[in-house]
């Protein structure tokens, strides 16, 4: 594409989903907009590749999970093309004895848990509500902009805190008190007693984190998790993939004028007085704005483009030690048929099926990873997309996309040696629950986390640009100098997943930081 | 009819520092302790005749200087050695010691890295930052905000209000320092695998959580808890009470008695009296019956209320919700005599950091297995050993020549998963022990002339701690402060009346030793109307 | 997302990590190479640390110690280091009237090399590094994020992208924290240089009968190779006498000679050797801060409060708001107009003997601590460093110290009027002048 002029209101560097984003809200509001990816293809990690021919798949992520509906109505994603496979996808625990607990509240779906334990069915009502409710403390905090620490707001939110918690009953007070700050498996043992139920739920919370099911702090993962969920309507799937996705994304920044340039790599980010005035390309081309925003990873922005000459040292020592390893592999697998898993409803098929079958084997499968190892007992979150959207494989035919949890980085012994006796591990699990699944592979791709990495760009292969974890959240992430989308040099903002309120396809920090720089600079 | 102000069920330190403020409040205190000495844990004993030692502690304290100040321990005996931070035996004949003075522990730490060695400096400052926070919090009183009370309510907006006060990164710090993992905290400081290795071995031993789980980064600050700022930038020191731990009892319980308190040994309490709902003494095993306006039981939550009182007494869900507060023994003690000074291999002989210990940690990973080891519920494979010689500083405690070595081994879990400590796999343990000491000092085991092993079930079944666990239930953020022992029962009162706990099951817990005492006694000397 | 340039990539160019001091592996033949180009090969990390053994002793040691007349020593960063050597009021005699010989080999010294090496120190440090050419020094002060100074010290320019930084105290954590995503190699070779001070009135005259030709011409704070018997020396005009004098670089195998050349040289023009006693009475006079002794740095200083910025510390001439980005300066320009918090300041007691004392009072009670105490013999009175609260100064403050003067075992206190002085106490012009003085032996 030509462009016409080398001069914008803004330039957002990366043309991932929060870029895009950022891009099309900036766009809305009149500005003239850059927008520059570094690969040939928009989307990042979000992307509809062919595994096999005739064999679409979601390659990266598979599931929209976390975007509010007001991004998707303020960007008109629907006139621009975003068609659902399937909304509020259920959750389905796969169960070896073939009693799948379906997670909803409705009555025919209590009464499988019902036949698990009676008691179960009583407290997971009484469970959700609570984790609602805990939820609904933190849902201010993650989608508005972050208050300024040592300041007003940051009073304001605090004492809000405080008068929220002086509302709730003496008895979820307590409760709240003593489980946020402890573990996820602690809580899950504290209220439920059958083993399927809280390893699936516990799965729920720790998908793509680095802990263990009994490390502190999980407990309140889950709760923002569930924050960030509640602020969406539910996990979705998209009609032909995520890459779909993108292209409505992509449509509807086009539309507000945003110009997008792909294999356009971001060399450095043009400095002067302590202010982003612009961009020079890889290939030497220089594009000036007054608003640059990335969304790039936190440390590739700042430390890689910007550069340390920059900045204080103490904030570059600090993004060089962002704790951000991944924790997941994905395999995508052509099927020739519908694999039988036994005891599902058909209707079932197109859910988002965990498998994780106690808090027990979960805790094994995190013992082996941080040894640098994986447990022959695997987690594992898996959707059958092709269930909902047939065209992505020829008739009859399927395609099936897994998230193994907990597989390392760096596998003792290297991953030349493992990586066969991973793929064996993960179908011998289905196998467990789906007997015919071997015969009915086609073709396959399983990408470790360097894969993750290399091929989406995602350091570590972490999906969130740095761990979701207390110390990484809220306004200090991604570092406490960087939080609130703004850095320390003028007219420069991060806008990726790396920043507040992180991971989870949300859109959030993209919608978040084009308002924070919009906003600036209409003061200015 | 024997009456009292107070009670004091159980000698332990907290039971006797309460008792003893109570004693100086002015109060007419009475201390009941079932075994014939006092202190519980700290109890020693002669494992052969002439050689006194520990009993089930490793032998050193970190008495509050307030506590001991207060209570004018000084003047009832006791005496207090700093000694420099010990000595880590690392892979490959390496070692790393801790020194007081700072100039010598910066040539220490620069002899595995120079960089490190002024990391140090950055480190010490951390640490004595969180800490003189951590002082700062437990000096204020604390707020229970399931207490719907308009000063509880000011108390945390005030919290809130200075927390925003403070600059991002001080909170980040602070944030860090409660949340992260011990590893990945050290991380961010040192490069070196030999002092990384070391620091994370004083700090998680007793601890239950290993050097990479989130939050075990809390407790690289228990170690700087009594260090003062103006010391010379050295290592913290360790701290050894001359005739070990028992002589705090001693002393605390020669402050009761000065003070005109009382003190029973032999006293087994087995039931608190109660008629309308209040607590008005103690029926003894031997049928009598004492009377008092104020009981405090410095036995932990589980055996206080589990074992004192008809369970009808108790709120509906109470007894449950005692059942769920989480008590692990972690700790075995190996107790030994040997009969000539034993020596170290790789470490100089006159290494006066000896003085303050020896530990076999390894690496951090290999704290980590035995960590893993402890969770599956099976003897530690590679347990993290802590070896406190007090007779190198304390001759009295062993003939001329001769010494006692306080073994303390960790990650070691209260039951096992296939079945229950037996004496062979008692003695297994022990031989293990024995073995991986031997390896660093090949004469030891020939020097021994005594050896007794106590798993966390002798330690209960002895001392009356559940589980064997020392710090009388589970030092997690979620049974801490607001939350100790329970959420909406923090503090030091209780469902019953009069009745109040003032063991390491309540706040601060192990956090301070003899804080929980302290702070009951506070509360009670108020109630009975004394000056505080 | 793809967009994410990978910082991992960069770091097969860019060392991100350079190697810290003691697991330095130097690439022999970059080491060969720069062998021929320069004589400076000596001044390198030393491969085994060597504070394992008990005592650690600079190169010079044994010479200083035939100048021991009274077996007193003390110790300064690790070193054994000599606190007097015959007596502080001859030594200080020599020191002002002719010159006086001390090692200070414990200087802590940082080599810094690499393509990214002045981009690295102008990040660093404060000031303004650009007209700092080869074979010059300046002094210069560093912070972190929050405009509290690290450290402070005199940088060298040795060559295009070589410099050395000298210190009171070590501060390679924060040197090497500060190299990430830099070309650039920092080394600790405070034990592999050994540095002889020459300071006093006849400094120069002693180096010029030792063959050093032209060192007359050596402006302050520059520096030059000489050949002295044959042995490369870097020669500066550098030193806290607050005089004339020079400071003289050297590998350590060849610094006893050039000790015992200089002692032989210099006896006749009456210089003597000193001790730590004189540096620390002769930096006092000077008015020059001891960073650990009169200031607490940035990461040492536990509480907040207890660390300064460069204007608390009176090194606002070591600051430059208006140049190109450095490490504290989004920081320091907010604090720019706020008031210091508290002022370190010079003063001086008048009383006729040295006097030992802490606080420095006010009608209001303490209004400081000093933390440096010297009896000047050339202005017979007591000089002192001292942090003083900001509200206790006004300009009008009265402002004495209660000193305890002993007679056997009489104690009495002695009140004595204190009072903040600007600049050095002792200003030498000599320190200035270019040609350096040249004096014919006596």
């Amino acid at each position: 594409m030509r462009i016409p002029d080398s001069s914008f209101d803004a330039i957002v560097i990366g043309g991932g989903h929060n870029g895009l984003v950022a891009a099309a809200y900036l766009g809305k509001a009149g500005r003239r907009v850059l927008l520059l990816e570094a690969s040939p293809r928009l989307g990042g990690a979000l992307a509809t590749d062919e595994i096999s021919p005739d064999y679409r798949i979601s390659t990266g992520a598979h599931l929209l999970d976390a975007m509010p509906r007001q991004i998707e109505k303020d960007l008109k994603l629907a006139k621009h093309g975003l068609r659902y496979a399937a909304r509020r996808v259920p959750t389905i625990a796969l169960d070896r004895d073939k009693q799948h607990i379906v997670f909803s509240t409705r009555r025919s779906d209590l009464e499988i848990l019902r036949r698990h334990s009676a008691a179960d069915a009583e407290a997971y009502v009484v469970h959700l509500a609570r984790m609602k409710a805990y939820a609904a403390l933190l849902t201010p905090l993650i989608t508005e902009a972050l208050p300024s620490a040592g300041m007003e707001q940051l009073r304001a939110t605090l004492r809000k805190l405080v008068w929220s918690a002086e509302l709730m009953g003496s008895a979820s007070l307590e409760s709240f008190m003593r489980q946020l700050p402890g573990s996820i498996g602690d809580l899950l043992d504290d209220v439920f007693e059958t083993p399927l139920l809280k390893g699936a739920l516990a799965l729920d919370t720790l998908l793509g984190s680095r802990e263990g099911p009994y490390a502190a702090g999980t407990t309140l993962s889950a709760v923002y998790r569930g924050g960030l969920r509640d602020a969406s309507t539910g996990p979705r799937m998209i009609e032909g993939g995520l890459g779909a996705f993108i292209d409505a994304l992509a449509a509807a920044a086009a539309s507000f004028g945003v110009i997008i340039r792909t294999s356009a790599a971001v060399k450095r980010i043009l400095i002067e007085e302590g202010a982003a005035k612009g961009i020079e390309t890889e290939q030497g081309e220089i594009f000036e704005a007054p608003l640059v925003l990335s969304s790039a990873h936190p440390r590739a922005t700042m430390l890689g483009m910007v550069g340390p000459r920059h900045l204080d040292a103490g904030l570059t020592k600090r993004l060089f030690h962002i704790a951000d390893s991944g924790s997941t592999a994905k395999l995508n697998l052509a099927l020739d048929g519908l694999p039988t898993i036994q005891g599902l409803a058909p209707v079932d098929y197109g859910a988002r099926l965990l498998v994780a079958p106690s808090l027990q084997s979960l805790d094994e499968a995190f013992a082996r990873f941080k040894h640098d190892d994986f447990s022959s007992d695997l987690a594992m979150e898996i959707t059958i997309p092709s269930v909902n959207d047939a065209p992505l494989a020829p008739p009859g035919q399927h395609v099936m996309s897994i998230v193994v949890q907990y597989v390392p980085y760096e596998a003792a012994g290297g991953w030349e040696e493992n990586r066969d006796r991973l793929i064996d591990r993960i179908v011998e699990t289905l196998s467990i629950y789906a007997p015919d699944i071997k015969q009915r592979i086609v073709a396959g791709e399983l990408m470790l986390p360097p894969d993750i990495e290399r091929k989406f760009g995602l350091p570590g292969g972490n999906w969130y640009h740095g761990d979701m974890e207390l110390d990484q959240l809220l306004m200090f992430r991604p570092a406490p100098e960087l939080a609130r989308y703004r850095t320390p040099l003028k007219g420069l903002y991060l806008c990726g997943t790396g920043s507040h309120p992180g991971g989870g396809i949300s859109g959030l920090p993209g919608q978040l930081a084009a308002r924070a720089a919009m906003k600036d600079r209409g003061r200015a | 009819m024997e009456r009292h102000d107070a009670i004091v069920i159980g000698g332990g330190l907290n039971g006797l520092t309460a008792a003893a403020y109570l004693a100086r409040a002015g109060a007419d205190v009475l201390l009941v302790e079932r075994n014939a000495v006092l202190g519980s844990a700290a109890a020693g004993y002669e494992i052969l005749p002439g050689f006194r030692m520990p009993r089930y502690e490793l032998g050193t304290a970190n008495l509050p200087a307030r506590i001991v100040a207060d209570l004018e321990l000084p003047k009832y005996g006791l005496r207090l050695l700093r000694v420099d931070g010990g000595v880590s035996l690392l892979p490959d004949g390496a070692y790393h010691a801790s020194y007081r003075d700072g100039v010598t522990h910066r040539r220490e730490v620069a002899r595995h890295s120079l960089k490190d060695a002024d990391a140090w400096t950055h480190f010490r400052r951390d640490m004595l930052r969180a800490v003189a926070h951590l002082r700062a919090t437990l000096s204020e009183p604390l707020q229970n905000p399931a207490r719907r009370s308009l000063s509880t309510f000011r108390g945390l907006l005030a919290r809130a209000d200075r927390l925003a006060e403070k600059p991002t990164d001080e909170l980040h710090d602070l944030v860090r320092f409660w949340t992260l993992s011990c590893a990945d905290l050290l991380d961010d400081y040192f490069e070196s695998d030999a002092l990384k290795a070391h620091l994370a071995a004083v700090a998680l031993a007793g601890a239950t959580v290993g050097p990479f789980s989130p939050t075990s980064a809390r407790f690289l600050m228990q170690a700087f808890m009594e260090e003062t700022v103006g010391a010379s930038g050295g290592a913290p020191a360790t701290v050894i009470p001359l005739g070990g731990p028992q002589a705090i009892a001693d002393a605390l319980a020669a402050s009761i008695v000065a003070n005109g308190g009382g003190v029973r040994a032999e006293a087994e309490v087995t039931d608190v009296l109660i008629r309308d709902g209040k607590a008005r003494g103690v029926a003894l095993a031997n049928g009598e019956e004492i009377f008092a306006s104020a009981v405090l039981s410095d036995l932990d939550l589980k055996r206080t209320f589990l074992a004192l009182f008809p369970w009808k007494e108790l709120p509906k869900g109470f007894v449950e919700r005692v059942g769920r507060f989480r008590m692990r023994g972690v700790t075995a003690k190996i107790n030994i005599a040997l009969d000539r000074t034993p020596d170290f291999e790789g470490v100089p002989p006159d290494c006066p950091a000896l003085l303050g210990g020896v530990r076999l940690a390894g690496s951090m990973e290999r704290m980590e297995k035995a960590f893993d080891d402890w969770r599956d519920r099976i003897p530690p494979r590679t347990p993290v050993i802590e070896a406190l010689i007090p007779s190198l500083s304390d001759r009295s405690l062993a003939p001329q020549g001769k010494h006692v070595m306080s073994v303390a081994v960790h990650y070691v879990p209260e039951a096992l998963h296939d079945g229950i400590w037996t004496s062979e796999r008692k003695d297994e343990l022990g031989d293990l022990v024995v073995a991986q000491l031997t390896e660093r000092s090949p004469s030891l085991e020939e020097r021994i002339v005594a050896l007794e092993t106590l798993v966390p079930p002798d330690i209960e079944n002895e001392v009356g701690l559940t589980a064997g666990d020392f710090e009388q239930g589970e030092m997690t953020l979620d049974q801490m402060f607001f939350n100790r022992p329970m959420a909406g029962l923090a503090g030091y009162e209780t469902p019953i009346e009069n009745f109040y706990l003032c063991s390491g099951s309540a706040h601060p817990g192990a956090l301070m030793p003899g804080g929980a005492g302290a702070g009951a006694a506070a509360l009670v000397a108020t109630a009975l109307g004394k000056r505080g | 997302m793809s967009d994410d340039t990978d910082i991992l990539l960069l770091t097969d160019e860019l060392p991100l990590e350079p190697a810290t001091a003691n697991s330095q592996r130097i690439d022999l033949a970059a080491q060969d190479e720069a062998a021929r180009a320069d004589p400076l090969l000596f001044e390198r990390a030393a491969e085994e640390p060597p504070f394992a053994r008990a005592v650690l002793t600079t190169p010079l040691h044994l010479n200083v110690a035939t100048e021991s007349r009274t077996n007193l020593w003390t110790q300064w960063n690790g070193y054994t280091t000599p606190h007097i050597l015959t007596n502080l009021e001859d030594e200080y005699r020599a020191l002002r009237h002719a010159a006086a010989l001390s090692d200070v080999s414990p200087l802590i010294k940082y080599r810094i090399t690499g393509l990214d090496a002045a981009a690295y120190l102008t990040r660093l440090v404060t000031g303004n590094l650009v007209s700092l050419s080869v074979n010059e020094s300046t002094p210069v002060a560093f912070c972190e994020d929050r405009g509290l100074v690290v450290g402070d010290g005199l940088l060298f320019r040795l060559g295009e992208n070589e410099y050395r930084l000298v210190t009171e105290t070590p501060h390679l954590s924060w040197l090497l924290d500060s190299a990430i995503g830099m070309r650039v190699r920092v080394e600790d070779v405070t034990s592999t240089l050994a540095v002889i001070s020459l300071q006093g009135p006849l400094s120069c005259s002693i180096l010029h009968e030792a063959g050093l030709a032209a060192i007359q011409t050596l402006r302050p704070y520059a520096g030059h190779w000489f050949d002295v018997l044959g042995m490369p020396v870097y020669v500066s005009r550098t030193g806290n006498s607050g005089d004339l004098g020079y400071e003289l670089w050297i590998d350590p195998e060849d610094a006893p000679s050039l000790w015992i050349k200089l002692i032989e040289i210099g006896s006749p023009f009456g210089m003597s050797a000193g001790g730590f006693a004189l540096r620390e009475l002769a930096r006092v006079e000077a008015g020059l801060p001891r960073a650990g002794v009169d200031y607490l740095g940035a990461f040492a200083a536990v509480d907040p409060a207890h660390a300064s910025t460069p204007f608390e510390l009176g090194f606002a001439s070591l600051v430059d708001l208006d140049r190109e980005h450095f490490t504290g300066r989004g920081a320091l320009r907010a604090v720019r107009s706020v008031p210091p918090r508290h002022i370190l300041a010079s003063m001086a007691i008048d009383w006729h003997e040295s006097l030992q004392f802490a606080a420095i009072r006010d009608a209001r009670g303490v209004a400081g601590i000093a933390t440096s105490l010297a009896f000047s013999p050339s202005l017979g009175l007591n000089l002192a460093l001292a942090t003083l609260k900001s509200s206790a100064i006004n300009g009008e403050t009265a402002f004495y110290v209660e000193a305890e003067v002993k007679r056997e075992l009489d104690l009495s206190l002695r009140k004595a009027p204190a009072r903040i002085i600007a600049g050095p106490a002792l200003a030498l012009p000599a320190r200035h002048l270019v040609p350096a003085p040249i004096i014919q032996r006596r």
